[in-house]
């Protein structure tokens, strides 16, 4: 036993420390007591702090950075490092200051220039004057010796970020176009430095989550990106908000936002009615102008038939039973006079929240929240709930804030880092899948995973595929089955997919997998759920009226989830 | 010496079948594995990415558009009218539309995705065509002087490229069971392949047959050249040239382009045939495995040195090679517009700038051969300075072609290009060429029409100076056998070569260094005024410059 002051100490260091911390100290303490060398205690009186994450990041121009990365990365991985791989072009300079440790992985074009796609980071450590507070770095460059100016590139940032006072883990590796053999060996060096318990305990991470996240906060929108590329017949957004404050979510969790109509068509009705947009008008007791309440609190395109036929009723008119913009309401069957406004305002349905599953992952995108938004095409008699939200929302430009809250998705949650997971996605059911996966890799858990993921084209809609295709080649996904309709050799849908590979599927569940389903409901989810009935009835000679209640159990036990809109 | 990664992926491949099959059912990638991108360059492709589109791409998180290019094997440039037109339809369903005249007389499709190859392939399959080792480590499409009206013998020594390219076929089955769906052999003996075993050759091997006085094929810049002898109206055989190879690296002292030595004279018939043969068994068993940019036939010429490989040729052909014949080249040029052949039969060899086939605008040269075809009065022959002779049209018939090259804006295109324009080849190399570094095809046009009224200014307008551009120091273009030659080296910067003579019997010299465009005009307009002022009577661009300036 320990004296009350020892175990006082102790206590203290514990509740301090992460469950990862508590890993580290068990064998390290372990190893002590194995050694029997009491001295030997001494360097855990700073307490050890393991290296939370470290962010990997690499510029390519014939793709060998990218491999040298790759390997770092399943090296450190599987050393029991939390590592997160990027891409230059996909990495957010001004996120250096909240790292403790990172590597960068970068080769030398022409006349010692970086590659294109690192340009960005390039010039940003080129420009910036004020030093790092706790950066430790380091630098493996790759280049030709063909060329006059090696690895310049690499030297040249290895060299503006000692300026910037951040400290060099290891020297700066080199390796030549046959890189293989000196990465690998620059990696078991980095590798053994990161091992040394002293430098572990010198590098602290400094993220703290708070306890509480506030109902309704803010993001700033840093990009919105069209994820398909050009000849696809769909429109898939990425959108990066930089939140101001750290909002603690889960994935699988969603945001709701409050979209805004079209201030194009706000001033197409202030114009008939011949309205001054700041007219004062009261909306729920309060008093607010006529542009702000048309703007943001009612619904005003494609009203419900309901609506449209309260607004007969009240005007005494006939007016055929279907969907109608405000606009043509008001042309068409025109109000008396411009006092009769507050009461239309009560006829008018309010701008309901749209919710969106966030698609990026608290470990992986620190201070950053990712929605994955599709914009719906809708005919008169298409759903239009959807249209106004993804409408408004892909159409926001960098810069804009927006207003979000959370919404907890409780039975759409990882399971522990043990287990294993199959995730299912139709087209934008892909969103919380990267959230589980960007996670799930930053942490380095233990669990298998597989994802399947359908969409219309393979070489204009695979979203996220170089995302994907990076957590496959590091062994984050253990196994991916993509599936298309066009540009493939084997066309087919989602459910064919999962029908193709029952076997596996009914292998991973009989394991104890949890099976994830996202995506439309129609038809995707529907045929989806069906055929996994079907491969559960198959597989244990059951009836589907037993498969049905083998399913439940699962759903019960949160063994399958689903999320489909 | 290890070697190199390559060599292993091939001994591997299972007779050049790899892993390809399941690479083709991945929808992970439109890529396929690092191993079989070597090995599908035996069945005569190219993995590519569109690089005009690669920071766009990543940006969505997507990867980069890969694309498959597909060469056809053409031995000596010869399609039927029926070929043509499946050409023409094939490439506008699965490729860039644009066909693409190489420098080795056959025509390439840019632009597959990894799920049309076998549609492709299948449909030239159809057609008699395959595309069987026209890129890889083995001896790829052979080229043979074009035109027929050069020699009487021309049909007789043209038939040696067929000849030569069957009897250097490679003998698996691969191309047939992964492409056509052929049933696979159950006895793998009938693929023992005594010529590549299992190896392959270390490096890429070309082969051109060259009838003097026109050194159209450019018979010297190939691994093997063979320049046919006529005496007393036959053919008595060919000058044996070896080690001829263009490509070199930047920065990299030890590779150089070399143009190849001849080494003696053989027999027309078997003995030539043997004589090619054995040279590729030497270059089998002694070429350099481990550095790839030192395994051309080339340094394993001059690391054994010519009297070695007489002695070894010799050893293992049979019988002594003859003291070399004398031959005299004059020209590399193509005949443009029509000519009568000495068959009695007209060819029209038409201007397709720097090998494209495509409709621009009013001048829609693929509309133009496609409505040819179909008139079925011509087959095709493709020269080696990337364009097109309408061959074996009656006399009678030639009016129908020339309504139709005339709607179609070639034969104006024809006859008022400039000389030099007619004489310049340029590379594929941007967006597709995963080695380019600097523009070609996509910039010669233009820099042709800078450089044009500058060889005006000097009363040089009607010169025939061979200009030739390569977006990388690997030659495809042959760059550096031209009077001038442009060698990409970064984006919108290039080596100026110059003094290459016009008979392609002497490489030029590196005359500047890695300078952009204002700097390569004003450099050629000096040369150009110096040159109109003291050259001698005749004199060409290359040999003054040879002569004066280097």
């Amino acid at each position: 036993m320990l004296a009350e002051k020892k175990l006082d100490q102790l206590y203290a260091l514990i509740s301090e420390s992460s469950h990862a911390d508590l890993v580290w100290m068990s064998g390290y303490l372990a190893g002590l007591a194995a050694q029997n060398i009491p001295s030997a205690a001494k360097p855990i009186t700073t307490p050890p702090v393991v290296i939370d994450t470290i962010s990997i990041i690499y510029g390519t121009e014939t793709g060998n950075s990218k491999k040298a990365a790759t390997m770092a990365t399943t090296t450190l991985k599987r050393a029991g490092i939390k590592t997160r791989l990027i891409a230059a072009e996909n990495y957010k300079p001004g996120l250096l200051d909240k790292e403790s440790f990172f590597l960068l992985v970068i080769s030398t074009q022409g006349e010692g220039e970086p590659p294109a796609t690192a340009k960005p980071l390039y010039d940003y450590l080129h420009k910036r004057v004020e030093p790092f507070q706790q950066l430790q770095y380091a630098v493996l460059a790759l280049g030709s010796k063909s060329y006059p100016l090696f690895c310049q590139a690499g030297i040249d940032v290895d060299t503006q970020l000692k300026r910037l006072k951040a400290t060099p883990a290891i020297a700066m590796g080199t390796c030549e176009e046959d890189f293989e053999t000196d990465a690998e060996w620059w990696i078991q060096q980095l590798l053994q430095h990161l091992q040394n318990p002293l430098v572990s305990a010198s590098v602290t991470t400094v993220v703290k989550r708070p306890a509480e996240g506030k109902k309704v906060f803010k993001g700033t929108l840093g990009s919105n990106i069209l994820l398909n590329d050009r000849g696809s017949n769909k429109k898939v957004h990425h959108l990066e908000f930089d939140l101001g404050e750290e909002i603690v979510y889960t994935p699988g969790n969603a945001v709701g936002i409050i979209p805004e109509n079209n201030p194009a068509q706000v001033s197409k009705i202030l114009d008939l009615l011949e309205m001054a947009p700041e007219q004062p008008v009261v909306y729920k007791e309060q008093t607010c102008t006529i542009e702000e309440v048309l703007g943001k609190k009612l619904t005003i395109s494609h009203l419900p038939v309901s609506t449209v036929k309260k607004y007969a009723q009240w005007l005494g008119v006939e007016i055929p039973e279907t969907r109608m913009d405000l606009y043509d309401l008001l042309r068409i069957y025109p109000i008396q006079d411009n006092n009769q406004l507050q009461e239309l305002i009560g006829i008018l349905p309010g701008i309901t929240p749209r919710l969106y599953t966030i698609s990026s992952s608290p470990a992986a995108h620190p201070c950053q929240l990712h929605l994955t938004a599709q914009v719906h095409h809708f005919s008169l008699n298409g759903e239009d709930m959807h249209g106004l939200g993804s409408a408004y929302l892909t159409s926001l430009k960098p810069g804009a804030d927006l207003e979000m809250f959370l919404h907890a998705q409780k039975s759409f949650q990882l399971p522990p880092d043990d287990k294993d997971v199959i995730m299912i996605a139709q087209g934008t059911g892909i969103a919380p899948f990267r959230s589980f996966l960007a996670e799930r890799d930053t942490d380095g858990a233990t669990g298998k995973n597989w994802l399947i993921f359908g969409e219309e084209n393979r070489v204009t809609d695979f979203y996220y595929q170089s995302e994907i295709q990076k957590y496959a080649d590091i062994g984050t996904l253990h196994q991916v089955n993509p599936v298309f309709l066009n540009n493939t050799s084997n066309p087919g849908t989602v459910a064919q997919k999962v029908q193709e590979q029952a076997a596996g599927i009914w292998k991973w569940i009989q394991k104890g997998a949890y099976v994830f389903l996202s995506g439309e409901k129609e038809p995707t989810g529907k045929e989806v759920e069906a055929t996994l009935l079907q491969i559960i009835a198959d597989q244990q000679g059951a009836t589907i009226q037993e498969a049905i209640a083998y399913l439940k159990q699962l759903q019960k036990e949160g063994r399958f989830a689903k999320e489909l809109y | 010496m290890k070697p190199s990664p390559v060599e292993k992926i091939k001994t591997e491949s299972r007779g050049l079948r790899g892993t390809i099959d399941e690479g083709l059912a991945n929808d992970l990638t439109g890529a396929i594995s690092d191993a079989d991108m070597q090995v599908i360059k035996f069945h005569g492709m190219y993995l590519q990415d569109d690089r005009d589109r690669r920071e766009e791409r990543a940006e969505k998180k997507l990867e980069r558009l890969y694309s498959f290019m597909v060469r056809l094997r053409l031995p000596g440039g010869v399609l039927s009218a029926e070929q043509w037109k499946a050409c023409h339809h094939i490439a506008g369903q699965y490729s860039t539309g644009v066909i693409k005249i190489t420098t080795r007389q056959t025509i390439q499709l840019h632009g597959l995705l990894k799920s049309d190859i076998k549609p492709t392939l299948q449909a030239f399959n159809a057609a008699n065509l395959d595309s069987i080792a026209t890129c890889g480590d083995i001896n790829r499409n052979v080229a043979a002087a074009s035109h027929p009206c050069q020699s009487k013998l021309h049909e007789e020594i043209h038939g040696y490229a067929l000849k030569i390219s069957e009897r250097l076929m490679p003998k698996t089955r691969a191309w047939y069971e992964i492409w056509l769906d052929e049933e696979q052999l159950l006895d793998k003996k009938e693929e023992n392949d005594p010529l590549y075993e299992d190896r392959y050759l270390p490096r890429k091997f070309k082969i051109g047959i060259a009838i003097p006085p026109n050194n159209d094929v450019d018979v010297l810049t190939n691994d093997i050249g063979l320049i046919a002898i006529e005496e007393d109206g036959k053919l008595a055989g060919f000058n044996l040239a070896i080690g001829g190879g263009l490509s070199q690296t930047h920065g990299n002292p030890e590779t150089y382009p070399r143009l190849a030595t001849v080494i003696g004279f053989v027999p027309a018939g078997e003995p030539t045939m043997k004589a090619v043969y054995e040279v590729l068994t030497i270059q089998r068993d002694y070429g350099n495995r481990s550095d790839r940019k030192l395994a051309r036939l080339k340094y394993t010429v001059d690391k054994f040195g010519i009297d070695w490989w007489k002695a070894e040729l010799e050893n293992r052909i049979g019988f002594k090679l003859e003291k070399e014949k004398p031959y005299l080249f004059t020209a590399r040029k193509d005949y443009f517009g029509w000519h009568k052949g000495l068959n009695d039969l007209w060819y029209y060899t038409v201007f397709a700038e720097n090998g494209r086939v495509t409709d621009e605008g009013s001048y829609s040269l693929k509309t133009a051969l496609y409505e040819i075809a179909e008139t079925g009065l011509s087959c095709f022959r493709f020269t080696s300075n990337q364009n097109v002779i309408i061959a074996d049209v009656r006399e009678e018939d030639k009016v129908v072609l020339d309504t139709i090259l005339e709607k179609h804006g070639v034969a104006h295109k024809n006859e008022n290009s400039s000389a030099i324009r007619l004489n310049s080849m340029a590379c594929v190399a941007f967006n597709t060429c995963p080695l380019a570094l600097a523009e070609a095809q996509r910039y010669m046009p233009e820099f042709l029409t800078k450089l044009e009224p500058v060889l005006e200014k000097h009363g040089l307008g009607g010169e025939e100076i061979i200009i030739r551009m390569t977006g990388c120091p690997n030659g495809c273009a042959r760059s550096v056998a031209a009077e001038i030659g442009l060698v990409g080296t970064a984006y919108g910067r290039y080596n100026l070569h110059i003094g290459g003579d016009r008979e392609g019997k002497r490489l030029n010299t590196k005359f500047r260094e890695n300078i952009d465009e204002a700097e390569i005009l004003s450099t050629l307009e000096t040369l150009f005024g110096e040159y109109a002022h003291n050259r001698q009577s005749r004199e060409t661009f290359g040999d003054f410059v040879q002569r004066t300036t280097l």
